[in-house]
């Protein structure tokens, strides 16, 4: 069998206009994580399994190069990692002893820059992306369309990430499209 | 001469801009700068339309959105937009417009006989003529639409495009005139993030009409490009907030390239739907003022007479060469100065007794001749103007009396006083007050609705000089940015007077009274043009009961229509409120409501159109899918396939080819649309126990259980099949359609209900890529492809296994819902387009035969099984559908269980889920066909069962059927009869469920 | 068009979230003793006040927590949001009632 293709579902698409550059990470690892992240057992953890902390506040995200972790709830986490997805869970679950899931294809990532990205992302997305609210290292389940996303803020240049799950991936891409030529 | 009526100097347009149009088939030309109505008034056009209920001649009564008459079917085919006001149509080169609601046309209208029968089309006239019988209503309501109706749908498609978005602000300002303009400087400078929206092309509010044309300019210009310069503020010309929402909510259309006509704005949208969300609101909207209701005052001419100065002053137009002004307050002296300066031999009629020496002597020196005390008591003239009569009002204003004098004149110019625009701050939920000074209601900031601050200043506040707006403005603007956190300065806004005559003491005359009574004579006293509305309707609405505000506008329909009412409120409540001899307060106002001016759907939508209109979901094969000819199937929101035709192929036989190759050899189906979630935690079972009807405690690891789903009520709300990884770890699947609302299901019952058991739910639906194969072959084509050892007896029916297929990772589970051998092979989404083709590559040797949805239900039809939404409806428990096997007996507690044993659910002959095979094997009932108790001529019959499911199933040799059948369980064998919306009557015999293998042989092969 | 305090995210607009109905009706236990009377009650019938009004809402497209809110059905005011396991914050005007 020859070597299998690892697709995304926009096949690496991207857009490239005046004002907006959009791309497609490639395959990303991401672990979904359950737990008191105020207890020294996850901390312990993040610290062994992952080299990060698990302070973290609300709607904020934290990188260390291999790893990114973002806050989604007061009781879970999402990692972006280099290392094994399916390790992490399992050694999770084992030293914890809550829960974590591969989640490493259920979205795909976009990451959106050029001037006109806050105009285009809030003619989907209710909520509010000024530099003075939405600051870079914060995050935001929101809706972008009827897509749930979750946004983050990676650069002041800007440069922001968009997660859509894979079956709204598309629809997603081409609701950036169309708008990216009316802002 | 063309465009006699234009001034040769003054004005903002710009005169080296000579632009063409057309009108009712007839060329013209204007300026740059012109709206449609201000350029056909340059060409002496007065008579743009005609009314809604008589047809009646009308022409422009304003220059803004207030406007009543002067609406416009604007261009044709799908551009064409109907009812658009002449007097907010910026002029392009080019512009195609019609008049409405006139045949054959516009000068000779039959509809106009409506007015001859005047007397019986009163008030109410449809609720009255129209009620009886209800059976004609279809037939009454093509002759009410033909006859009385306003402009035309486009029926072509949309061309343009639109755009929708989001916005957030420390202060939205509302109304770009001197308040607005003053409290966005104020915000501003304090640092707040300001947008500042007018509906104008120019921002400047009523500063544009002004005589000092050259002083506001310089103004406003000097003020916008501070506001310009600032990064926080966003400036929005030709932008209307049409509605006023909860939390300080605005919506606001953006018209961005109306102005350029069609297909002339590039890439760019033609209208933007902006939803503002504002901490704070400053509202500077202005004020309307108020026509005087007198005898035939809709004559086209007759205008407000700040229209007739905005005509003048910003537009180089004089609308008539003898002006007459009629007025019972003081604003409109400027008017009068102004028509005189332009030339105009000018008339100033003025219901007052004492009017002051200064405003006396000012019309002296420019040779205007005043009447005090007197009234216009007719009109002459039907397609416009062509004189008016004089009288003296008696003291007290109720009637006319002594010598009649005609004055010929062409354009009457008239004011009956401001009516502050209240609109937003009324739809933000606050409440007016009167205030006699003005006579008008001004908002209440004590009862404002405490989730929309929001502060009124100028105008529409009651205060009318722009000295008093400017100052109302930066005191609004620098409450609203203090209310943010921010500072504001004052002194950031420069001070600016402008020489004008306010509205001063107004002696309110709501009926100007003529030698007939009210209703009497052929005169008529309009009050709402667009609706034509009388004060006669009024007294026939008061003399019928119908005195509540409320009942009054619907009953007359004063205030409806695409105008809402803003020239004609007041009007309507101040002679009702005479009538029944209250106080306007006491009459009270009607709601107002969204949307401000008319909107487009089209805006509304904004880039949600088309394929965004609602998000296609897709799976990891779908392009496979597309590639092997697949016709698709919206479910949900997911596209998929419903049956892949082969050459020459229609869906039938596609079908029929797909159901039966499952069972000959093997078929595959993309089964990745299925809901699935994750649950881990040592708490697991215990919800397993609580959500589904059966027993979970036993089920061994590796083995997969099929479960169903009960709301409170006990009905059937999903199903599927979940499986054991680990002791405290399972993988559940729901339905396509349930997946969102199970998995809330889920979540809200743990949080909300048991929050100390340790459960953690994750959707992982799009995580897995899933094909089912199906068939006798499905054991030899997953052998070619995996490591796991697909013996019988090690890999067994209910089981699940974990390995490499076609070399990636994959859980596969042994499962079924076409009663065939059967395996879903689960990988990482990644790897779902890999997995597909090496089916397809390694299947050749098998006939795999890729099958969608339509086979889908055949075959699991053909086995009886269920599919909830489809054989359920919300109505039907585990019993109805024979399903007593998955309740458990034991369990105490599980959802739905105590409502299995309510009288209803246990009650006898409801109905229940059989199987039917029609008399004649050809026939295949219409899904929803009911079966009756007794065959009668003609509906209703007596029902007692519908069909859920109907197909013509290739491998039962025949047509099938399930149907719902009141005690169905106990009439198997008896025979049915099912009534067609035809007429004709089929026979069907009720059996079980089963069509094929009855045994349940293949499904363990 | 409501702003909602969601109690771990903060202000979101109302399109984020869904609303499931009255709070505080606890499922009741030993449901088999219950007469079918009582359990209508427990599914059926709820309070529907002009006034304050104790619910449920879900932050559908944010962090998937359920909350309740005290709003003022008429005014549309939210008084408060809170956690499910927070106590139940008073209604205005009526001394402190929870």
């Amino acid at each position: 069998m020859d070597n299998p293709v690892i697709a995304t579902p926009l096949n690496a698409a991207k857009i490239d206009t005046d004002g907006l550059t959009v791309a497609e990470l490639g395959h990303t690892s991401k672990v979904n994580l359950r737990g008191d992240f105020s207890s020294s057992t996850v901390n312990n953890a993040l610290t062994t399994l992952l080299g990060m902390e698990s302070t973290l506040a609300p709607n904020a995200f934290v990188s260390n190069g291999a790893s990114t972790l973002f806050w989604l709830g007061p009781n879970e986490r999402l990692i972006y990692t280099d290392s094994d997805p399916e390790t992490i869970a399992s050694q999770w679950r084992d030293q914890v002893g809550t829960g974590a899931v591969d989640v490493s294809d259920y979205s795909t990532v976009l990451r959106l820059s050029g001037p006109k990205v806050r105009d285009v992302i809030v003619s989907g997305a209710p909520f509010d992306v000024h530099p003075d609210e939405f600051k870079v290292g914060q995050c935001a389940q929101t809706r972008f369309g009827n897509a749930s996303i979750l946004l983050s803020n990676h650069a002041e240049t800007p440069v922001f990430q968009m997660q859509v799950r894979w079956s709204f991936a598309e629809y997603a891409f081409e609701y950036i499209k169309r708008v990216a030529n009316y802002v | 001469m063309s465009q006699p009526q234009r001034l040769s100097a003054g004005g903002s347009i710009d005169r080296s801009k000579l632009l063409s149009f057309m009108f009712d088939g007839r060329q013209y030309t204007g300026y740059q700068g012109d709206t449609l109505a201000s350029a056909l008034l340059a060409n002496g056009v007065r008579l743009m339309g005609r009314s809604f209920k008589y047809h009646r001649p009308r022409g422009a009564i304003a220059a803004g959105s207030e406007e009543p008459n002067a609406l416009v079917q604007l261009e044709t085919g799908a551009y064409t937009e109907p009812n658009t006001r002449a007097t907010c149509i910026e002029l392009y080169d080019g512009l195609v417009a019609k008049s409405q609601n006139r045949w054959p046309n516009l000068e000779f209208d039959v509809g106009a006989v409506n007015s001859l029968v005047a007397r019986f089309l009163p008030a109410g006239f449809y609720y009255k003529t129209f009620m009886w019988p209800a059976s004609m209503w279809m037939t009454y309501e093509k002759f009410i639409r033909k006859a009385a109706g306003l402009g035309v749908s486009p029926v072509d498609d949309d061309p343009d495009v639109y755009h929708g978005t989001y916005a957030h602000c420390d202060v939205l300002v509302i109304g770009g005139g001197p308040a607005g303009i003053a409290a966005a400087t104020a915000a501003a400078n304090g640092g707040a993030r300001i947008i500042l929206l007018d509906e104008g092309n120019d921002f400047g509010g009523g500063l544009l009409g002004t005589s000092d044309n050259a002083a506001s300019t310089s103004y406003i210009d000097g003020a916008l490009q501070v506001l310009e310069q600032n990064d926080n503020v966003r400036l929005l010309s030709r932008t209307t907030a049409t509605g006023y929402y909860d939390y300080n909510y605005i919506t606001a259309l953006e018209k961005v390239t109306d102005h350029l006509g069609p297909a002339n704005g590039g890439d760019a949208p033609r209208q933007r739907f902006w939803k503002i969300r504002a901490k704070q609101v400053v509202i500077a909207a202005g004020s309307i003022e108020r026509p005087l209701i007198f005898a035939d005052n809709d004559r086209p001419g007759v205008m407000l007479a700040n229209a007739v100065g905005t005509y003048i002053n910003r537009y180089g137009v004089l609308p008539g060469n003898d002006v007459v002004v009629f007025t019972n307050n003081d604003s409109a002296y400027q008017v009068a100065l102004d028509a005189a300066a332009a030339g105009a031999t000018v008339t100033t009629v003025d219901t007052r007794r004492n009017v002051s020496s200064e405003l006396k002597s000012k019309l002296e020196q420019n040779n205007i001749r005043l009447f005090e005390g007197h009234a216009i008591s007719s009109v002459q003239g039907s397609k416009g103007v062509e004189s008016v009569r004089i009288m003296q009002l008696s003291e007290d204003g109720e009637s006319v009396q002594g010598q009649a004098w005609e004055i010929v004149c062409t354009c009457v110019a008239t004011s009956g006083g401001w009516t502050p625009s209240c609109h937003m701050f009324s739809q933000s939920g606050g409440k007016l007050k009167y205030d006699e000074s003005i006579a008008g209601f001004i908002p209440d900031p004590s009862k404002a609705k405490v989730s929309s601050p929001n502060f009124s200043a100028g105008a529409c506040n009651g205060s009318f000089t722009t000295h008093a707006c400017i100052e109302q403005g930066i005191a609004a603007g620098a409450k609203a940015a203090a209310a943010v956190g921010k500072t504001a300065s004052a002194s950031s806004v420069n001070a600016f007077a402008v020489s004008e005559i306010a509205q001063g003491a107004i002696a309110p005359l709501w009926l100007v009274p003529t030698v007939h009574p009210v209703g009497e004579g052929k005169a008529k006293h309009f009050h709402d043009f667009q609706n034509d509305v009388t004060a006669a309707d009024i007294h026939l609405a008061a003399r019928e009961g119908f005195v509540s505000v409320e009942h009054l506008k619907r009953y007359t329909t004063t205030g409806m229509a695409t105008d809402q009412g803003k020239t004609s409120n007041l009007n309507a409540l101040a002679i009702m409120a005479n009538i029944q001899g209250v106080s306007i307060p006491e009459v009270g106002t009607t709601t107002f409501r969204p949307p401000y001016t008319p909107l487009t759907f089209g805006a509304v939508g904004g880039q949600e159109s088309r394929e965004l209109f609602i998000q296609e979901r897709k799976t990891p094969m779908h392009e496979h899918h597309v590639a092997n000819g697949a016709v698709f199937e919206d479910v949900g929101d997911w596209k998929r396939p419903w049956y892949f035709p082969q050459a020459g192929e229609d869906m039938h036989a596609a079908v029929q080819r797909e159901t039966l190759a499952v069972r000959e050899s093997v078929g595959m189906l993309d089964a990745s649309t299925l809901g699935k979630i994750d649950i881990q935690g040592k708490d697991a079972v215990k919800l397993l126990e609580m959500v589904y009807t059966n027993n979970w405690q036993k089920l061994a690891i590796g083995s997969c259980r099929y479960g169903l789903m009960l709301n409170e009520h006990g009905m059937i709300f999903d199903d599927g099949v979940t499986t054991r990884l680990g002791e405290n770890h399972f993988h559940m699947t729901t339905t396509t359609g349930g997946a969102a609302r199970v998995m809330s299901w889920l979540e809200e019952w743990l949080q909300t209900e048991w929050p100390e058991w340790e459960v953690y739910c994750t959707s992982v639906t799009e995580q897995w890529a899933v094909m089912a194969i199906n068939g006798p072959n499905a054991r030899d084509l997953l052998q070619e492809l995996t490591d796991i050892d697909v013996s019988k007896e090690s890999f067994p029916f209910m089981t699940m296994r974990e390995g490499s297929v076609a070399g990636v990772p994959a859980r596969v589970y042994r499962i079924s819902f076409t009663g065939e051998l059967s395996y879903e092979i689960n990988v990482p989404a990644r790897y779902g387009r890999h997995l597909i083709e090496a089916l397809t590559e390694a299947g050749k040797k098998y006939d795999l035969v890729p099958y969608g949805t339509e086979a889908m239900h055949v075959l699991r039809a053909e086995k009886g099984f269920i599919i909830v939404g489809q054989d359920t409806d919300g109505t039907v428990t585990p019993h109805d559908m024979d399903m007593d096997w998955i309740v458990s007996k034991t369990k105490e507690e599980y959802l739905g269980n105590r409502a299995q044993v309510r009288v209803d659910t246990k009650r006898d002959k409801r109905p229940q889920l059989i199987g039917l095979l029609t008399e004649d094997p050809t026939v295949v009932l219409p899904e929803g066909a009911h079966i009756v108790a007794e065959v009668l001529d003609k509906p209703p019959m007596p029902t007692i069962g519908h069909v859920t499911s109907s197909y013509m199933s290739p491998n039962a040799g025949r047509s099938i059927a399930l149907a719902v059948l009141q005690d169905g369980i106990n009439r198997k064998g008896e025979t049915v009869s099912l009534a067609m919306m035809d007429g004709s009557v089929h026979q069907a015999l009720v059996t079980d469920t089963v069509f094929v293998d009855k045994e349940g042989v293949r499904v363990r092969g | 068009m409501f702003i909602i305090n969601c109690p771990y995210c903060g202000d979101r607009d109302q399109t984020e979230f869904s609303c499931h109905g009255e709070a505080h009706i606890p499922r009741p236990t030993e449901t088999a003793k219950m007469t079918d009377d009582e359990w209508g009650e427990y599914v059926f019938f709820r309070t529907n006040p002009k006034g304050y009004h104790r619910e449920r809402w879900l932050h559908d497209h944010g962090c998937r927590r359920w909350f309740n809110a005290l709003r003022h059905t008429v005014t549309d005011e939210f008084v408060a949001t809170y956690k499910i396991e927070d106590p139940r914050p008073p209604i205005p005007g009526e001394g402190g009632r929870s």
